[in-house]
């Protein structure tokens, strides 16, 4: 059994810029050009559109990291709405030490274990670093899907069998693996954001990730994994014919 | 396979640290930077499939909810003193949770300085005095004026009564003559 044991709170945290936010997607506020700064402060001073404004600039972002975590929709849709409700119930307190939606997130994954926690379904079990070395054998693939994750994106199967592999994995590692491949947090961001030190951050996404590989390798025009002590090149040429 | 080379081959890939990379640890980087790619936009695709709608929904409820948890106005004005009463309470607390060794050792010292300041005057006082422990003594003015004598019975004998003023009082003088007295023996 798990044991998160790990809130998502902690530094400034720079997340990286992605694309759910549908670009150019109309405001109905018009406020596109303001910063988020003057937002907050318009904000805190009981302007209501501003935080419109602030929601409709994250909420598809937001949202993104939620169901990364609690892998259903309507779950992920509750997280978020309770997020933004609690970041302005407490937006007097918020300093602009970090970036609003840097401040937005934490909520928004505290949020998210939380929910985890509180409906708490069979998780699988954890590897961490001490098991390590019962694992060795089973290193990194070099391959997953070929090449083009864009064009397999557009594969509804492919879309399932990820979605299926995120949901095998346990908490921890779904949340370490959200907050790298979504947000690009470096290893220190993460440790400090889940109250865990670096090496079991490392642990937890050296474990998601191959787990998340051996679910979808065989995705790969049928691609066998090839045995461990043989070479990958010859197994996968193997495989091919 | 070769645990720690992965995951060298790892933090090469997240941009941790730089390492060496043979063609299989460039397909490994390669494999693990398509992953990423794969559940990055997987999510993002999730989350655009979202229907604009729902998070116009959203956002009403949460306008609604941001309305009912917003705190009501304080309108009457005999509620200041109240919150003042209650900051100078709150402050008085905190001031003598601070000092509560101070202000113990000072009570019972004050005790103790009170309590033996009461033994030493009862000691010292007639217990009988009025005014002990019922306020302030009242003092009674005594009158000096002489006892007024309306008749002296002097057998074997004459008396006489005089009252003699001065600035001391009044002194009543009595004077008693025997009548046998022989004068000259």
């Amino acid at each position: 059994m798990t044991s998160p044991g790990c809130r998502a709170y902690g530094g400034d945290i720079t997340p990286r810029q992605v694309s759910v936010n549908k670009g150019g997607q109309p405001s109905s506020t018009g406020r596109e050009a303001v910063d988020d700064r003057d937002l907050v402060l318009a904000a805190q001073r009981g302007d209501r559109e501003a935080f419109r404004t602030l929601f409709e600039r994250y909420h598809r972002r937001a949202y993104a990291l939620a169901v990364g975590v609690v892998r259903n929709q309507e779950d992920a849709l509750d997280v978020v709405q309770d997020a933004f409700i609690k970041a302005h119930k407490y937006l007097d307190k918020f300093e602009g030490n970090s970036s609003f939606y840097t401040w937005l997130y934490r909520i928004v994954m505290n949020l998210a274990i939380d929910h985890l926690r509180k409906h708490r379904r069979v998780s699988p079990v954890e590897l961490d670093e001490t098991h390590l070395a019962q694992a060795a054998d089973e290193g990194l693939l070099p391959r997953v899907l070929g090449g083009n994750p864009g064009r397999a994106l557009m594969d509804k199967e492919i879309r399932a069998r990820i979605d299926a592999a995120l949901a095998l994995l346990s908490e921890n590692h779904r949340s370490v693996l959200v907050m790298r491949e979504l947000e690009g947090l470096s290893y220190d961001e993460m440790a400090k954001a889940m109250s865990c030190s670096k090496g079991t951050i490392m642990s937890r996404l050296f474990h998601a990730r191959k787990k998340m590989q051996r679910q979808l390798v065989d995705l790969v025009d049928g691609v066998v994994l090839p045995a461990e002590a043989e070479s990958d090149d010859a197994a996968a040429s193997g495989s091919r014919s | 396979m070769n645990i720690d080379r992965d995951l060298e081959l790892m933090e090469h890939a997240d941009g941790e640290a730089a390492t060496e990379l043979d063609s299989d640890g460039q397909r490994k980087v390669d494999a693990l930077h398509e992953l990423g790619e794969l559940v990055r936009g997987r999510l993002e695709l999730a989350a655009d499939d979202v229907p604009e709608a729902t998070f116009a929904s959203m956002w009403r409820e949460i306008d609604k909810q941001i309305d009912i948890a917003k705190p009501t106005p304080v309108v009457a004005p005999a509620r200041a003193p109240a919150a003042s009463d209650a900051g100078f309470l709150t402050r008085l607390g905190r001031f003598l949770e601070r000092y509560r060794s101070q202000i113990i050792t000072g009570a019972v010292s004050a005790g103790a300085v009170a309590a033996l300041a009461l033994i030493l005057r009862s000691g010292g006082a007639d217990p009988g005095t009025p005014g002990d422990s019922h306020g302030p003594i009242k003092v009674q003015r005594v009158s000096h004026r002489p006892a007024e004598i309306e008749e002296l019975d002097t057998p074997d004998g004459t008396s006489s009564v005089f009252n003699v003023d001065d600035e001391d009082g009044s002194t009543t003088v009595i004077w008693v003559t025997p009548e046998d007295t022989v004068e000259g023996i």
